[in-house]
Protein backbone atom coordinates (compact mmCIF):
# COMPACT_ATOMS: atom_id res chain seq x y z
CA UNK A 1 0.00 0.00 0.00
CA UNK A 2 2.82 2.40 0.86
CA UNK A 3 4.47 1.52 -2.41
CA UNK A 4 1.43 2.55 -4.41
CA UNK A 5 1.18 5.84 -2.54
CA UNK A 6 -1.35 5.19 0.19
CA UNK A 7 0.10 6.01 3.60
CA UNK A 8 -0.43 2.84 5.59
CA UNK A 9 0.32 1.61 9.07
CA UNK A 10 -0.34 -1.66 10.88
CA UNK A 11 -1.69 -1.89 14.42
CA UNK A 12 -1.16 -5.07 16.38
CA UNK A 13 -2.86 -5.55 19.69
CA UNK A 14 -4.59 -8.03 21.90
CA UNK A 15 -4.77 -11.81 21.60
CA UNK A 16 -5.86 -13.66 18.51
CA UNK A 17 -9.43 -14.95 18.38
CA UNK A 18 -10.43 -12.88 21.44
CA UNK A 19 -12.35 -9.64 21.85
CA UNK A 20 -10.69 -7.24 24.31
CA UNK A 21 -12.92 -4.33 25.31
CA UNK A 22 -10.20 -2.05 26.64
CA UNK A 23 -7.92 -2.74 23.64
CA UNK A 24 -10.80 -2.10 21.30
CA UNK A 25 -11.71 1.18 22.97
CA UNK A 26 -8.08 2.32 22.98
CA UNK A 27 -7.80 1.54 19.27
CA UNK A 28 -11.06 3.31 18.47
CA UNK A 29 -9.94 6.43 20.31
CA UNK A 30 -6.66 6.32 18.45
CA UNK A 31 -8.35 5.98 15.06
CA UNK A 32 -10.70 8.87 15.77
CA UNK A 33 -7.80 11.03 16.95
CA UNK A 34 -5.78 10.17 13.83
CA UNK A 35 -8.68 11.06 11.56
CA UNK A 36 -9.14 14.35 13.41
CA UNK A 37 -5.42 15.09 13.03
CA UNK A 38 -5.53 14.32 9.30
CA UNK A 39 -8.55 16.57 8.80
CA UNK A 40 -10.91 13.72 7.97
CA UNK A 41 -13.16 14.22 11.00
CA UNK A 42 -14.15 17.52 12.57
CA UNK A 43 -14.40 16.38 16.18
CA UNK A 44 -12.94 17.51 19.50
CA UNK A 45 -9.46 16.29 20.31
CA UNK A 46 -9.46 12.80 21.80
CA UNK A 47 -7.09 12.17 24.69
CA UNK A 48 -4.70 9.37 23.84
CA UNK A 49 -1.66 7.93 25.60
CA UNK A 50 1.76 9.24 24.61
CA UNK A 51 3.48 6.41 22.73
CA UNK A 52 6.95 4.99 23.20
CA UNK A 53 8.63 5.40 19.83
CA UNK A 54 11.07 2.91 18.43
CA UNK A 55 13.53 5.21 16.64
CA UNK A 56 16.51 4.90 18.92
CA UNK A 57 15.85 1.57 20.51
CA UNK A 58 15.73 -1.88 19.01
CA UNK A 59 13.29 -4.75 19.00
CA UNK A 60 14.66 -8.21 19.62
CA UNK A 61 12.75 -11.38 18.81
CA UNK A 62 12.62 -14.42 21.02
CA UNK A 63 12.15 -17.59 18.95
CA UNK A 64 11.77 -21.14 20.22
CA UNK A 65 14.90 -23.24 19.83
CA UNK A 66 12.95 -26.50 20.07
CA UNK A 67 9.38 -27.83 20.00
CA UNK A 68 7.25 -28.21 23.13
CA UNK A 69 4.95 -26.23 25.37
CA UNK A 70 5.91 -22.66 26.16
CA UNK A 71 5.40 -21.69 29.80
CA UNK A 72 5.92 -17.96 30.40
CA UNK A 73 7.61 -16.89 33.62
CA UNK A 74 6.53 -13.24 33.57
CA UNK A 75 3.51 -11.21 32.57
CA UNK A 76 3.04 -9.35 29.32
CA UNK A 77 4.24 -5.69 29.21
CA UNK A 78 6.68 -6.12 32.11
CA UNK A 79 10.11 -4.57 32.13
CA UNK A 80 12.70 -7.34 31.89
CA UNK A 81 16.41 -7.16 32.70
CA UNK A 82 19.06 -8.65 30.46
CA UNK A 83 19.47 -12.30 31.45
CA UNK A 84 16.12 -12.53 33.23
CA UNK A 85 14.06 -15.67 32.64
CA UNK A 86 11.17 -14.98 30.26
CA UNK A 87 9.88 -18.53 30.23
CA UNK A 88 10.58 -22.19 29.57
CA UNK A 89 9.86 -24.77 26.91
CA UNK A 90 8.84 -28.12 28.31
CA UNK A 91 8.39 -31.45 26.58
CA UNK A 92 4.75 -31.83 25.57
CA UNK A 93 4.55 -35.48 26.57
CA UNK A 94 7.01 -35.95 29.45
CA UNK A 95 7.08 -32.45 30.92
CA UNK A 96 10.87 -32.26 30.97
CA UNK A 97 12.29 -28.76 30.71
CA UNK A 98 13.88 -28.49 27.27
CA UNK A 99 14.99 -24.85 27.18
CA UNK A 100 15.09 -21.72 29.28
CA UNK A 101 14.45 -18.46 27.47
CA UNK A 102 16.48 -15.53 28.75
CA UNK A 103 16.01 -11.89 27.84
CA UNK A 104 18.96 -10.87 25.60
CA UNK A 105 18.48 -7.18 26.39
CA UNK A 106 16.86 -5.01 29.05
CA UNK A 107 13.55 -3.55 27.95
CA UNK A 108 9.79 -3.97 27.80
CA UNK A 109 8.35 -7.34 26.90
CA UNK A 110 5.70 -5.88 24.61
CA UNK A 111 4.79 -9.18 22.93
CA UNK A 112 4.31 -12.47 24.73
CA UNK A 113 3.09 -15.69 23.17
CA UNK A 114 -0.35 -16.81 24.33
CA UNK A 115 -0.69 -20.11 22.44
CA UNK A 116 1.47 -22.65 24.25
CA UNK A 117 2.31 -25.20 21.55
CA UNK A 118 5.54 -24.22 19.84
CA UNK A 119 7.73 -25.54 17.07
CA UNK A 120 11.33 -24.64 16.50
CA UNK A 121 11.25 -21.01 15.43
CA UNK A 122 7.86 -20.11 16.91
CA UNK A 123 7.80 -16.54 18.13
CA UNK A 124 7.72 -16.45 21.93
CA UNK A 125 8.04 -12.75 22.56
CA UNK A 126 9.48 -9.41 21.57
CA UNK A 127 11.41 -6.96 23.73
CA UNK A 128 11.86 -3.30 22.99
CA UNK A 129 14.98 -1.93 24.57
CA UNK A 130 18.01 0.25 24.04
CA UNK A 131 20.09 -0.31 20.95
CA UNK A 132 23.00 -2.61 21.81
CA UNK B 1 18.24 -43.29 -6.90
CA UNK B 2 19.09 -41.85 -3.53
CA UNK B 3 16.46 -40.85 -1.03
CA UNK B 4 17.77 -37.78 0.76
CA UNK B 5 16.68 -35.80 3.80
CA UNK B 6 16.18 -32.18 2.84
CA UNK B 7 14.66 -30.78 6.04
CA UNK B 8 13.77 -32.40 9.35
CA UNK B 9 11.90 -30.40 11.96
CA UNK B 10 10.99 -31.94 15.30
CA UNK B 11 7.42 -31.70 16.57
CA UNK B 12 6.17 -31.42 20.15
CA UNK B 13 3.55 -34.10 19.79
CA UNK B 14 3.67 -35.88 16.43
CA UNK B 15 6.15 -37.33 13.96
CA UNK B 16 8.75 -34.82 12.77
CA UNK B 17 8.23 -32.83 9.61
CA UNK B 18 10.40 -34.58 7.05
CA UNK B 19 10.97 -33.12 3.63
CA UNK B 20 12.56 -35.76 1.44
CA UNK B 21 14.03 -35.66 -2.00
CA UNK B 22 14.83 -38.28 -4.61
CA UNK B 23 18.17 -37.73 -6.28
CA UNK B 24 19.10 -39.21 -9.64
CA UNK B 25 22.44 -38.97 -11.42
CA UNK B 26 24.14 -37.52 -8.37
CA UNK B 27 27.62 -37.61 -9.88
CA UNK B 28 26.58 -36.64 -13.37
CA UNK B 29 28.58 -33.94 -15.12
CA UNK B 30 25.59 -32.94 -17.21
CA UNK B 31 22.94 -30.28 -16.65
CA UNK B 32 20.95 -30.33 -13.41
CA UNK B 33 17.39 -29.63 -12.34
CA UNK B 34 15.57 -29.54 -9.03
CA UNK B 35 11.82 -30.12 -9.13
CA UNK B 36 9.76 -28.91 -6.16
CA UNK B 37 6.29 -30.35 -5.55
CA UNK B 38 3.51 -29.48 -3.16
CA UNK B 39 4.25 -26.42 -1.01
CA UNK B 40 0.58 -26.15 -0.18
CA UNK B 41 -1.58 -28.82 1.43
CA UNK B 42 -4.12 -28.39 -1.35
CA UNK B 43 -1.69 -29.15 -4.16
CA UNK B 44 -2.37 -32.86 -4.27
CA UNK B 45 -2.14 -33.04 -8.05
CA UNK B 46 1.33 -31.55 -7.86
CA UNK B 47 2.32 -34.18 -5.29
CA UNK B 48 0.92 -36.90 -7.56
CA UNK B 49 2.80 -35.71 -10.65
CA UNK B 50 6.06 -35.47 -8.69
CA UNK B 51 5.68 -38.93 -7.20
CA UNK B 52 4.87 -40.48 -10.57
CA UNK B 53 7.93 -38.73 -11.98
CA UNK B 54 10.07 -40.32 -9.26
CA UNK B 55 8.86 -43.77 -10.25
CA UNK B 56 9.46 -43.03 -13.95
CA UNK B 57 12.99 -41.76 -13.31
CA UNK B 58 13.78 -44.75 -11.10
CA UNK B 59 13.04 -47.03 -14.05
CA UNK B 60 14.99 -44.83 -16.47
CA UNK B 61 17.96 -44.83 -14.13
CA UNK B 62 17.99 -48.62 -14.11
CA UNK B 63 18.00 -48.47 -17.91
CA UNK B 64 20.98 -46.11 -17.80
CA UNK B 65 19.06 -43.23 -19.35
CA UNK B 66 19.75 -40.54 -16.76
CA UNK B 67 22.58 -38.26 -17.95
CA UNK B 68 21.99 -35.22 -15.79
CA UNK B 69 21.47 -34.55 -12.10
CA UNK B 70 17.81 -34.53 -11.14
CA UNK B 71 16.37 -33.86 -7.68
CA UNK B 72 12.65 -34.32 -7.10
CA UNK B 73 11.09 -33.13 -3.84
CA UNK B 74 7.47 -34.27 -4.07
CA UNK B 75 6.14 -32.63 -0.90
CA UNK B 76 7.19 -29.71 1.25
CA UNK B 77 4.22 -29.11 3.54
CA UNK B 78 3.47 -32.68 4.54
CA UNK B 79 1.60 -31.65 7.68
CA UNK B 80 -0.82 -29.55 5.61
CA UNK B 81 -1.27 -32.34 3.04
CA UNK B 82 -2.15 -34.79 5.80
CA UNK B 83 -4.61 -32.40 7.40
CA UNK B 84 -6.19 -31.05 4.21
CA UNK B 85 -5.12 -27.52 5.01
CA UNK B 86 -3.63 -25.01 2.63
CA UNK B 87 -0.86 -23.46 4.74
CA UNK B 88 1.39 -24.47 7.65
CA UNK B 89 -1.28 -25.67 10.08
CA UNK B 90 0.24 -24.23 13.26
CA UNK B 91 0.25 -20.57 12.31
CA UNK B 92 -1.43 -20.54 8.86
CA UNK B 93 1.60 -19.02 7.17
CA UNK B 94 2.45 -19.78 3.56
CA UNK B 95 5.86 -21.40 3.14
CA UNK B 96 5.96 -20.01 -0.40
CA UNK B 97 5.90 -16.48 1.02
CA UNK B 98 8.98 -16.97 3.22
CA UNK B 99 11.83 -17.16 0.72
CA UNK B 100 14.77 -16.95 0.71
CA UNK B 101 14.06 -17.88 4.33
CA UNK B 102 15.71 -16.92 7.59
CA UNK B 103 17.42 -19.50 9.78
CA UNK B 104 16.89 -17.45 12.97
CA UNK B 105 13.29 -16.60 12.18
CA UNK B 106 9.91 -18.19 12.70
CA UNK B 107 9.12 -21.82 11.83
CA UNK B 108 8.20 -21.46 8.17
CA UNK B 109 11.05 -18.99 7.62
CA UNK B 110 13.42 -21.70 8.89
CA UNK B 111 11.81 -24.36 6.70
CA UNK B 112 12.16 -22.05 3.69
CA UNK B 113 15.79 -21.27 4.55
CA UNK B 114 16.81 -24.94 4.78
CA UNK B 115 14.91 -25.88 1.64
CA UNK B 116 16.40 -22.94 -0.27
CA UNK B 117 19.89 -23.97 0.77
CA UNK B 118 19.27 -27.49 -0.58
CA UNK B 119 18.08 -26.03 -3.90
CA UNK B 120 21.19 -23.98 -4.59
CA UNK B 121 23.47 -24.76 -7.48
CA UNK B 122 20.99 -26.33 -9.89
CA UNK B 123 20.95 -25.13 -13.48
CA UNK B 124 17.17 -25.31 -13.72
CA UNK B 125 14.46 -25.07 -11.10
CA UNK B 126 10.96 -26.31 -11.69
CA UNK B 127 8.13 -25.57 -9.25
CA UNK B 128 4.89 -27.53 -9.56
CA UNK B 129 2.13 -25.16 -8.50
CA UNK B 130 -1.60 -24.93 -8.34
CA UNK B 131 -3.63 -21.77 -8.69
CA UNK B 132 -3.65 -19.60 -5.58
CA UNK B 133 -7.28 -18.66 -6.18
CA UNK B 134 -10.33 -20.94 -6.47
CA UNK B 135 -9.63 -21.72 -10.06
CA UNK B 136 -8.38 -24.53 -12.24
CA UNK B 137 -6.43 -24.14 -15.40
CA UNK B 138 -4.80 -25.61 -18.44
CA UNK B 139 -1.23 -26.52 -17.58
CA UNK B 140 0.88 -23.46 -18.33
CA UNK B 141 4.30 -22.10 -17.53
CA UNK B 142 4.49 -19.11 -15.24
CA UNK B 143 7.78 -17.31 -15.53
CA UNK B 144 8.38 -14.11 -13.64
CA UNK B 145 10.30 -11.30 -15.25
CA UNK B 146 13.09 -10.69 -12.76
CA UNK B 147 15.86 -9.95 -15.22
CA UNK B 148 17.35 -13.41 -14.59
CA UNK B 149 14.67 -15.59 -16.19
CA UNK B 150 15.34 -17.88 -19.16
CA UNK B 151 12.42 -17.84 -21.56
CA UNK B 152 14.08 -20.02 -24.19
CA UNK B 153 14.56 -23.08 -22.01
CA UNK B 154 10.93 -23.27 -20.90
CA UNK B 155 9.81 -23.62 -24.51
CA UNK B 156 11.26 -27.13 -24.33
CA UNK B 157 8.37 -28.14 -22.09
CA UNK B 158 6.12 -27.88 -25.12
CA UNK B 159 3.14 -26.57 -23.17
CA UNK B 160 0.62 -24.45 -25.03
CA UNK B 161 1.10 -21.26 -22.99
CA UNK B 162 3.95 -19.49 -21.31
CA UNK B 163 2.76 -16.65 -19.10
CA UNK B 164 5.67 -14.25 -18.93
CA UNK B 165 4.98 -11.24 -16.76
CA UNK B 166 6.50 -8.73 -14.37
CA UNK B 167 6.59 -9.81 -10.75
CA UNK B 168 4.28 -8.20 -8.24
CA UNK B 169 5.67 -7.12 -4.84
CA UNK B 170 4.49 -10.21 -2.93
CA UNK B 171 6.29 -12.49 -5.37
CA UNK B 172 9.64 -11.18 -4.15
CA UNK B 173 9.09 -13.44 -1.12
CA UNK B 174 8.31 -16.50 -3.25
CA UNK B 175 10.55 -19.35 -4.34
CA UNK B 176 10.62 -18.70 -8.08
CA UNK B 177 11.76 -15.08 -7.81
CA UNK B 178 14.45 -15.78 -5.23
CA UNK B 179 15.65 -18.90 -6.99
CA UNK B 180 16.15 -16.86 -10.19
CA UNK B 181 18.06 -14.19 -8.28
CA UNK B 182 20.36 -16.85 -6.88
CA UNK B 183 21.38 -18.13 -10.32
CA UNK B 184 18.93 -20.92 -11.13
CA UNK B 185 16.77 -20.71 -14.24
CA UNK B 186 13.56 -21.17 -12.29
CA UNK B 187 9.98 -21.34 -13.51
CA UNK B 188 6.64 -22.78 -12.43
CA UNK B 189 4.25 -25.18 -14.10
CA UNK B 190 0.76 -24.24 -12.93
CA UNK B 191 -1.96 -26.80 -13.36
CA UNK B 192 -4.90 -28.60 -11.89
CA UNK B 193 -7.58 -27.99 -9.32
CA UNK B 194 -6.92 -27.69 -5.59
CA UNK B 195 -7.49 -30.86 -3.65
CA UNK B 196 -8.05 -33.08 -6.68
CA UNK B 197 -6.06 -35.29 -9.04
CA UNK B 198 -6.84 -35.24 -12.75
CA UNK B 199 -5.20 -38.06 -14.70
CA UNK B 200 -5.33 -36.39 -18.09
CA UNK B 201 -3.75 -33.16 -16.83
CA UNK B 202 -1.19 -35.16 -14.87
CA UNK B 203 -0.14 -37.04 -18.01
CA UNK B 204 0.22 -33.80 -19.96
CA UNK B 205 2.44 -32.29 -17.26
CA UNK B 206 4.46 -35.49 -16.90
CA UNK B 207 5.07 -35.59 -20.64
CA UNK B 208 6.08 -31.92 -20.62
CA UNK B 209 8.61 -32.52 -17.84
CA UNK B 210 10.06 -35.58 -19.61
CA UNK B 211 10.28 -33.56 -22.83
CA UNK B 212 12.18 -30.83 -21.00
CA UNK B 213 14.59 -33.30 -19.38
CA UNK B 214 15.27 -34.91 -22.74
CA UNK B 215 15.76 -31.67 -24.69
CA UNK B 216 17.93 -30.20 -21.95
CA UNK B 217 20.15 -33.28 -22.09
CA UNK B 218 19.36 -34.73 -18.67
CA UNK B 219 17.50 -37.75 -19.96
CA UNK B 220 18.41 -39.94 -22.91
CA UNK B 221 14.94 -40.61 -24.18
CA UNK B 222 13.27 -39.79 -27.49
CA UNK B 223 10.18 -37.66 -27.04
CA UNK B 224 7.34 -36.42 -29.17
CA UNK B 225 7.34 -32.70 -29.82
CA UNK B 226 4.90 -30.63 -27.82
CA UNK B 227 3.24 -27.36 -28.61
CA UNK B 228 5.05 -24.46 -30.18
CA UNK B 229 4.39 -22.45 -27.02
CA UNK B 230 2.48 -19.20 -27.12
CA UNK B 231 4.17 -16.58 -24.99
CA UNK B 232 1.48 -14.40 -23.51
CA UNK B 233 1.59 -11.35 -21.31
CA UNK B 234 -1.11 -10.03 -18.98
CA UNK B 235 -2.54 -7.80 -21.73
CA UNK B 236 -3.51 -10.92 -23.68
CA UNK B 237 -5.68 -12.31 -20.91
CA UNK B 238 -9.32 -11.27 -20.68
CA UNK B 239 -10.66 -11.66 -17.16
CA UNK B 240 -14.38 -12.31 -16.80
CA UNK B 241 -16.04 -11.83 -13.43
CA UNK B 242 -19.35 -13.10 -12.14
CA UNK B 243 -21.86 -10.28 -11.89
CA UNK B 244 -23.96 -12.21 -9.41
CA UNK B 245 -23.41 -14.62 -6.55
CA UNK B 246 -24.96 -18.06 -6.57
CA UNK B 247 -24.40 -21.53 -7.98
CA UNK B 248 -22.02 -21.49 -10.92
CA UNK B 249 -22.46 -23.92 -13.81
CA UNK B 250 -19.84 -23.79 -16.59
CA UNK B 251 -20.66 -24.72 -20.19
CA UNK B 252 -17.06 -24.93 -21.35
CA UNK B 253 -13.85 -26.51 -20.09
CA UNK B 254 -10.33 -25.23 -19.91
CA UNK B 255 -8.79 -25.50 -23.33
CA UNK B 256 -12.00 -24.74 -25.24
CA UNK B 257 -11.57 -22.34 -28.13
CA UNK B 258 -14.44 -19.89 -27.90
CA UNK B 259 -15.78 -17.19 -30.18
CA UNK B 260 -17.03 -13.80 -29.13
CA UNK B 261 -20.63 -14.22 -28.01
CA UNK B 262 -20.37 -17.92 -27.07
CA UNK B 263 -22.06 -19.00 -23.87
CA UNK B 264 -19.47 -19.84 -21.21
CA UNK B 265 -21.73 -20.65 -18.28
CA UNK B 266 -24.42 -19.39 -15.95
CA UNK B 267 -25.03 -18.39 -12.36
CA UNK B 268 -28.23 -19.50 -10.65
CA UNK B 269 -29.84 -18.30 -7.45
CA UNK B 270 -28.66 -20.68 -4.72
CA UNK B 271 -32.11 -20.85 -3.13
CA UNK B 272 -34.68 -20.35 -5.86
CA UNK B 273 -32.77 -21.81 -8.82
CA UNK B 274 -33.60 -18.75 -10.95
CA UNK B 275 -30.99 -18.02 -13.61
CA UNK B 276 -29.31 -14.79 -12.55
CA UNK B 277 -26.65 -14.43 -15.17
CA UNK B 278 -25.67 -15.90 -18.50
CA UNK B 279 -21.91 -15.55 -18.96
CA UNK B 280 -20.97 -14.67 -22.51
CA UNK B 281 -17.49 -14.55 -24.01
CA UNK B 282 -16.46 -10.97 -24.84
CA UNK B 283 -13.73 -12.12 -27.21
CA UNK B 284 -12.33 -14.97 -29.23
CA UNK B 285 -9.68 -17.04 -27.54
CA UNK B 286 -8.88 -20.08 -25.47
CA UNK B 287 -10.29 -20.62 -21.99
CA UNK B 288 -7.16 -21.04 -19.89
CA UNK B 289 -8.66 -20.88 -16.39
CA UNK B 290 -12.07 -21.22 -14.81
CA UNK B 291 -13.61 -21.00 -11.38
CA UNK B 292 -13.61 -24.46 -9.89
CA UNK B 293 -16.21 -24.41 -7.14
CA UNK B 294 -19.98 -24.63 -7.45
CA UNK B 295 -20.65 -21.66 -5.13
CA UNK B 296 -19.47 -18.33 -6.43
CA UNK B 297 -19.33 -14.79 -5.01
CA UNK B 298 -20.16 -11.69 -6.99
CA UNK B 299 -17.04 -10.33 -8.71
CA UNK B 300 -15.16 -13.62 -8.44
CA UNK B 301 -13.07 -14.32 -11.52
CA UNK B 302 -15.02 -16.96 -13.36
CA UNK B 303 -13.00 -17.33 -16.58
CA UNK B 304 -9.71 -16.23 -18.07
CA UNK B 305 -9.42 -16.25 -21.84
CA UNK B 306 -6.14 -15.95 -23.70
CA UNK B 307 -6.60 -14.05 -26.90
CA UNK B 308 -4.21 -14.42 -29.81
CA UNK B 309 -4.99 -10.95 -31.17
CA UNK B 310 -4.19 -9.26 -27.90
CA UNK B 311 -1.07 -11.35 -27.32
CA UNK B 312 0.67 -9.66 -30.21
CA UNK B 313 1.49 -12.97 -31.83
CA UNK B 314 2.27 -12.47 -35.48
CA UNK B 315 0.25 -14.42 -38.01
CA UNK B 316 2.40 -16.63 -40.23
CA UNK B 317 3.10 -15.06 -43.63
CA UNK B 318 1.37 -16.85 -46.44
CA UNK B 319 3.03 -16.77 -49.89
CA UNK B 320 0.63 -15.53 -52.52
CA UNK B 321 0.54 -17.45 -55.76
CA UNK B 322 1.77 -15.43 -58.75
Amino acid sequence: MNKIGTKTLVVEMGVGMRLGKSNGEQLLEGLLNLMRHEGILDIPKVEVRFPIQSHEGEVVYLNASCPGLFVPAIEHCQVVQKGEVVGHIVNALGGKRMDEILAPITGILFTLRAYPIVYEGSLLGRIFGEKQ
Amino acid sequence: MKRVDIVTLESPNRAPLKIEGFLFGENSKGASVAIVGAMSGEHVNQLYVASQLVEYLRIKEEEGKIVGKILVIPAINTYALNMGERHWPLDKTDINMMFPGYEQGETTQRIAARLFEALQGYDYGMILEGRRDQGMCLPYVKIISSGYEDLESVKDLGLSFIHHRPHNPVETAMLQYNWQLWGTKAFSIVFGKSGAVDESTSRDVHNAIVRFLSKRKMLKSPVFEGYNSNIINPAAITVIKAARAGIFSPSVKCGTHVQKGDKLGKVMDALSGERLEKIISPCEGIVTCQYSHPLIFQNSIVFRIASVEMSGQKEPKVKKKK
